[in-house]
């Protein structure tokens, strides 16, 4: 058995896809969070 | 070959009636495996299937009789002691074509996993493509797995490892036997894990596989049906979605919506009669909603992801299987639910020969 049940639908489609989103937004805030620390959180200026 | 593996995975290959394709399956294997890794269980077949393996591998066994694909693959566990020999099992489908990537990714997958936190490895499905009926099955899984199971793996909440692209880890089956007596076995298995916490379930969306999906509606109908018995069964032998755990959350989503669009599909058809006499809008607005917003973006994202540019002039056709297969779904709901005789077997679509 593979995903047949997922499609048939779209309510379960945007709230994977709305999780996927903020997922991808948590990460890239992370890194943006992680390369202020590093580079300009320690910038000499 | 140079890329062959040296020992961590035994591919297990359950068959039954499927000399049209084993052939063409283990040879394909063989560019990725030594012959001695490959094994193959024939499970009561009349079509001569044990005598084409054993011409390409050394390992073959027959089941004098029909007795599961379930079976078939504990009894190749039990037979050559596989997992007193290797860290991996792999069950692989008879229709299964195995990409060059697959191993090396999946491997790498498990390499990175030091404190052995994840049960089991998932692999991407893709259904090769013949006509309008494979068509739809590719659309389905290839949004299916670009969506919703990459959410779900980062959820933790995965429904099913398919059967035919899954490396277990042999201690999984340490502990319990290849579900039996089941339409879903993968799916069977896949709740066992979560409900035993055995680990965590990973997707790897680069390890991919290619399957023969039904060409005719015939035997479209009758997979899905194969399909939602399955689930429904393992819904009540797991008791879900009361326990609390990320997996009855999704199955809780995805089968009550599932229900839902089954039931709005039956009114629907109960309806159309009388839409010459009612506001045709009432018909109109939410069908276009639908494919403008859902249909068409993922139809065109699958078109261009697989290349097969024909799939967008066969809008039509997925909404006749669309809503047959949510009129199975409800069928299958009633089914299980009122008649409990517990059903299991093979089922095997028309075989064709890859190109």
């Amino acid at each position: 058995m593979a995903q047949p049940l997922y499609t048939v639908n779209s309510l379960s489609l945007v709230i994977h896809l709305l999780v996927l989103l903020v997922l991808k937004i948590s990460d890239t805030l992370k890194k943006l969070e992680h390369y202020i620390h590093h580079h300009i959180g320690h910038s000499p200026s | 070959m140079a890329n062959r593996l040296r020992n961590p995975i035994a591919v297990i290959i359950p068959a039954h009636n499927e000399a049209a394709i084993i052939h063409t399956t283990i040879k394909q294997l063989l560019h990725y495996l030594p012959r001695h890794q490959i094994y193959v269980v024939d499970d009561g077949s009349s079509d001569g299937t044990a005598s084409i393996a054993q011409k390409l591998v050394p390992h073959v066994i027959s089941h004098a009789k029909n007795m599961g694909k379930g079976a078939a693959i504990n009894t190749a566990i039990k037979r050559w002691r596989l997992l007193q020999k290797y860290p991996y099992i792999m069950p692989l489908d008879a229709d299964t074509t195995i990409s060059p990537n697959f191993f090396p990714a999946i491997l790498a997958f498990f390499d990175q996993d030091i404190h052995q936190n994840f049960a089991c490895a998932n692999g991407r499905v893709v259904a090769y493509q013949k006509n309008w009926i494979t068509a739809y099955r590719m659309w389905e899984y290839e949004i299916g797995q670009t969506i919703h199971k990459a959410a779900q793996s980062i959820l933790g909440g995965i429904v099913v490892s398919p059967g035919c692209a899954t490396v277990y880890r042999s201690s999984v089956f340490r502990q319990f036997k290849f579900p039996t007596h089941s339409l879903a076995e993968d799916m069977d298995l896949t709740f066992t894990i979560h409900r035993r916490h055995l680990g965590k379930i990973g997707f790897i969306s680069q390890a991919e596989v290619i399957t023969q999906d039904p060409s005719t509606l015939i035997d479209f109908i009758h997979q899905v049906d194969r399909w939602y018995t399955g689930l429904w069964q393992n819904i009540c032998k797991h008791n879900l979605p009361w326990e609390g755990q990320m997996l009855d959350f999704e199955i809780a989503l995805l089968a009550t919506e599932a229900l839902f669009s089954g039931f709005l599909y039956l009114c629907l058809i109960v309806l159309l009669p009388l839409s010459f006499s009612i506001d045709i809008r009432l018909f109109i607005i939410p069908l276009a909603i639908d494919i403008c917003f859902f249909i068409l973006p993922t139809l065109i994202y699958t078109s261009i992801r697989r290349r097969v540019k024909r799939m967008i002039i066969y809008l039509g056709h997925f909404y006749l299987l669309r809503t047959l297969s949510s009129l199975i779904f409800i069928k299958c709901f009633f089914k299980v639910m009122f008649d409990q005789q517990p059903a299991f077997g093979w089922f095997s679509p028309r075989r064709y020969q890859l190109i």
